[in-house]
């Protein structure tokens, strides 16, 4: 009970440490902490318990070393989001960042081709009458069949004549 | 804007930029197979270059049917069309 006291009060000012950091927090501060920093607090506790208690009881140390080891391994393996402190944002602070958030986004506004990738078809304000607008006659059609299948078969028939040797040997003296 | 009333219509859909389908009707109801093959026909088709004076539409056709593809204010128009069989004495006549 002592070790889970010891270990809840770690785990506390753990909580302490991160809400701590959560003051100056902005859009880029990791909402985890970095879980190696938490494993070597834990295991730190961890070692300092068990050596006393090694000295004072040592039929009892078996049993709440084995706790402790299971302690250790939930608390390895569980992200307890509660105690990372919570970012609780006062009304005005969701205004400040509001404003903050829409000056960056107008100073981003001149890069418009962001918004806007290059598109091949053109916006038309009124579609009814391309929509209507009969389709590709079949012998359009077939004229940019006909040329297109000549186009291939020109590249299929493109061919390169040797001219010199493939393999120069160097005149090395 | 009615879609049905575009002459030898079999079906259409509106979708957005992303591809996601806000009206769809005849043929091409709920046809979201469909959508997403023409969403991303079109932004392979956005990578041709060069391409600065742009299209108004895109026809994809088959032998008896074709699709008409357009952006109408951010919106992707697709219209599925029957093709009027070629009769050969019409293209006999055509080709004098």
């Amino acid at each position: 009970m002592e070790n889970l006291c010891k270990y809840l009060s770690c785990c506390f000012s753990c909580g302490e440490d991160s809400s701590s950091q959560a003051i100056d927090s902005n859009e880029r501060t990791h909402l985890l902490v970095d879980p190696v920093i938490n494993n070597t607090s834990i295991q730190r506790v961890h070692s300092d318990d068990y050596l006393p208690c090694d000295s004072s009881l040592p039929k009892k140390t078996d049993e709440q070393s084995a706790l402790n080891r299971i302690l250790q391994e939930t608390a390895t393996n569980v992200i307890d989001v509660a105690a990372l402190g919570s970012h609780n944002l006062e009304q005005h602070e969701y205004l400040e960042r509001t404003n903050y958030y829409t000056a960056k986004l107008s100073t981003l506004a001149k890069w418009s081709f962001l918004k806007n990738p290059p598109s091949l078809l053109v916006d038309i304000p009124v579609p009814e009458k391309v929509l209507s607008a009969s389709p590709i006659s079949s012998l359009d059609l077939d004229l940019m069949n006909i040329a297109v299948e000549k186009a291939v078969n020109a590249l299929l028939d493109l061919k390169l004549e040797p001219g010199e040797d493939l393999v120069v040997p160097f005149r090395i003296p | 804007m009615n879609l049905e009333r575009i002459p030898n219509q079999t079906g259409y859909l509106v979708l957005t930029n992303d591809g996601a389908v806000i009206a769809s009707g005849g043929d091409l109801e709920n046809a979201e197979h469909t959508a997403n093959i023409i969403s991303e026909l079109v932004s392979l088709a956005d990578k041709v270059p060069p391409h600065k004076e742009g299209y108004k539409k895109l026809t994809v056709t088959y032998s008896d049917h074709c699709y008409i593809i357009l952006l109408s204010n951010k919106k992707l128009y697709v219209v599925k069309k029957k093709l009027q069989p070629v009769s050969t004495s019409s293209r006999a006549e055509a080709d004098q």
